[in-house]
């Protein structure tokens, strides 16, 4: 990545403060996360899921716990 | 004065139900040994002791009356400083954080009080519970009592040193990627991280969503499940949490061990990385003890270790970056250097990695369930070098990665140390049990048979104490 290519995402991360006061940490993040993700595994099939799912019965099933216990006993 | 200080959690309930022990007198003596050891080992970041003698002259009205409602009752116990106690500011070891004043309890906290245990103070971490050691921050880093100026692990490192040193007989640490087993792992005391949901996070400073486990850390087995029982339990507001029942964590810690079975997972320390001699021979030579005990211990393979490390990084970093956005973005000069460093990676992270991280994390929970089928446990490192010295930069930076704690967060598996020896320096060496989900009992038993086979746990540090 150029410095160009570097100015321009740190401004979209909205780090431009981070990234005056304190040249070369924005660098060596993007850098260590590079490298976390080229150890990621990439024979993932596409119907392996992620761990955690968005799951409506638990969804709803917690909102109303959480409602009831909030809501004071009559 | 010293048999106070590190009297077990069970022997003290007993003592005080028979009228032999006051609360108000443990606690004075406790308060009193946090002041004179903490200017040396710096495990607080705010002792509370109005609070406290509120607490344990209630708890010695109760036992006057002859009211005993809980094993914790009169028990003092600290918070890792992410963990709300209402009225108390919640720090998270950062000066971004030193005025925040929690208006309620962590429910954990809420658990502990109503047991009637005593609240002694919050505890020092790595700033947000993971930029540690720094000596950037408000308050400087614990130090490990085994040493004197070493390491203690972390980030729950206050938990650990103040209950090392018989400052408390009980804490509570954080565990997202290993910080209630480091620290308990390297201050020679037993740590606990539950099963994914066993525990409320609410009221909690989050590092990683799915990854928080919030844990029990003592000086004994019995003392740890005594106290994973008052905190475990389903809390609906906590959206991790899980509805399962809670079942009696002691049931089984008197039985013997014959028969059980119990995988050893050799390749995290002796081929994916290469531990220690000392750490390698004192995990060996505790398998040959379980062995000795009667267990069946075969070897057995898991994933390559660094298939979880990258998993877990990979989360934590992504989620980590997202809680901490907008303070990195309005105010990143009131973090530490390496607390802003290790949460900035998380900028870096694609949406699609994080995605395959999570993918991954239930690949990695399928091979771990299927090499553990028929086991009833597995033995393994937890850390794999004895402490460090703290002012080491270097070597801390080295052996930070170099650890077997972060598959069971990836896995949720509950997940226990325990001491296991001393190094050749005399720095504390540990093991790691590790159980099938929700099976916290079983990891109880088989960590309190080797605990008491072996006479690790009743060694005490060389304390220093600050002479006014």
């Amino acid at each position: 990545m150029d410095q160009d290519e570097t100015q321009s995402l740190v401004t979209t991360l909205g780090l431009s403060q981070l990234a005056a006061e304190r040249p070369g940490e924005i660098e060596r993040a993007l850098d260590n996360a590079r490298s976390l993700a080229e150890r990621i595994p990439r024979d993932l099939h596409w119907s392996d899921e992620p761990a955690h799912v968005f799951n409506a019965n638990l969804f709803t099933a917690n909102l109303f716990a959480a409602k009831a216990q909030q809501e004071p006993h009559s | 004065m010293t048999e106070l200080a590190y009297l077990s959690i069970i022997d003290a309930a007993r003592m005080m139900a028979e009228g032999d022990l006051s609360p108000v007198e443990l606690c004075q003596e406790l308060l009193a040994r946090i002041e004179r050891l903490d200017p040396t080992y710096h495990a607080f970041i705010k002792p509370t002791p109005e609070l406290a003698l509120t607490a344990a002259r209630a708890a010695e009205r109760k036992f006057a009356s002859g009211q005993v409602e809980s094993l914790l009752q009169g028990i003092p116990f600290g918070l890792k400083d992410i963990i709300d106690l209402s009225g108390v500011a919640t720090t998270c070891h950062s000066k971004l954080f030193a005025d925040h004043v929690a208006h309620k309890d962590a429910a954990v906290t809420a658990c502990l009080k109503t047991a009637g245990a005593i609240p002694m103070g919050k505890l020092s971490t790595h700033e947000f519970a993971i930029g540690g050691p720094s000596f950037d921050l408000p308050w400087p880093p614990a130090v490990n009592p085994w040493g004197g100026a070493h390491f203690p692990g972390g980030s729950s490192s206050g938990s650990g040193v103040a209950v090392a040193s018989g400052m408390l007989p009980a804490a509570l640490g954080t565990d997202t990627g290993g910080s209630v087993r480091n620290p308990a792992s390297m201050c020679a005391i037993v740590g606990m991280k539950a099963t994914y949901g066993r525990v409320s996070r609410r009221g909690v400073f989050p590092l990683a969503y799915s990854l928080d486990h919030i844990g029990p850390m003592t000086r004994t087995v019995a003392d740890n499940a005594a106290l994973l029982q008052v905190l475990a339990g389903h809390d609906a507001e906590d959206p991790g949490s899980a509805d399962i029942a809670v079942p009696d964590f002691s049931a089984e810690i008197a039985k013997d061990i014959k028969g059980l079975k119990i995988g050893h997972v050799r390749h995290f320390y002796d081929g994916d990385e290469v531990a220690h001699p000392d750490m390698s021979r004192a995990i060996d030579d505790a398998a040959d003890t379980l062995r000795r005990l009667g267990a069946e211990v075969r070897e057995i393979s898991l994933p390559a270790l660094s298939e979880y490390a990258t998993c877990n990084r990979t989360i934590i970093g992504s989620e980590a970056y997202a809680i901490h956005r907008k303070f990195l973005q309005e105010q990143p000069g009131d973090y530490g250097a390496l607390g802003r460093q290790r949460i900035l990676t998380g900028a870096g992270i694609l949406a699609a990695d994080y995605i395959d991280a999570l993918r991954l994390r239930a690949r990695l929970k399928k091979k771990t369930e299927a090499a553990m089928a028929g086991l009833d446990c597995i033995i393994t490192a937890s850390g794999l070098d004895p402490a460090p010295r703290l002012d080491d930069a270097e070597e801390n930076a080295r052996i930070y990665p170099r650890q077997c704690r972060q598959p069971f967060n990836v896995t949720g598996q509950p997940a226990l140390v325990l001491p296991a020896g001393f190094s050749s320096e005399g720095l504390p060496l540990a093991i790691q049990l590790v159980g099938h989900a929700w099976q916290e009992t079983r990891v109880y038993r088989i960590a309190h048979a080797y605990e008491q086979a072996t006479a690790w746990h009743k060694r005490r540090p060389p304390i220093k104490e600050t002479t006014h």
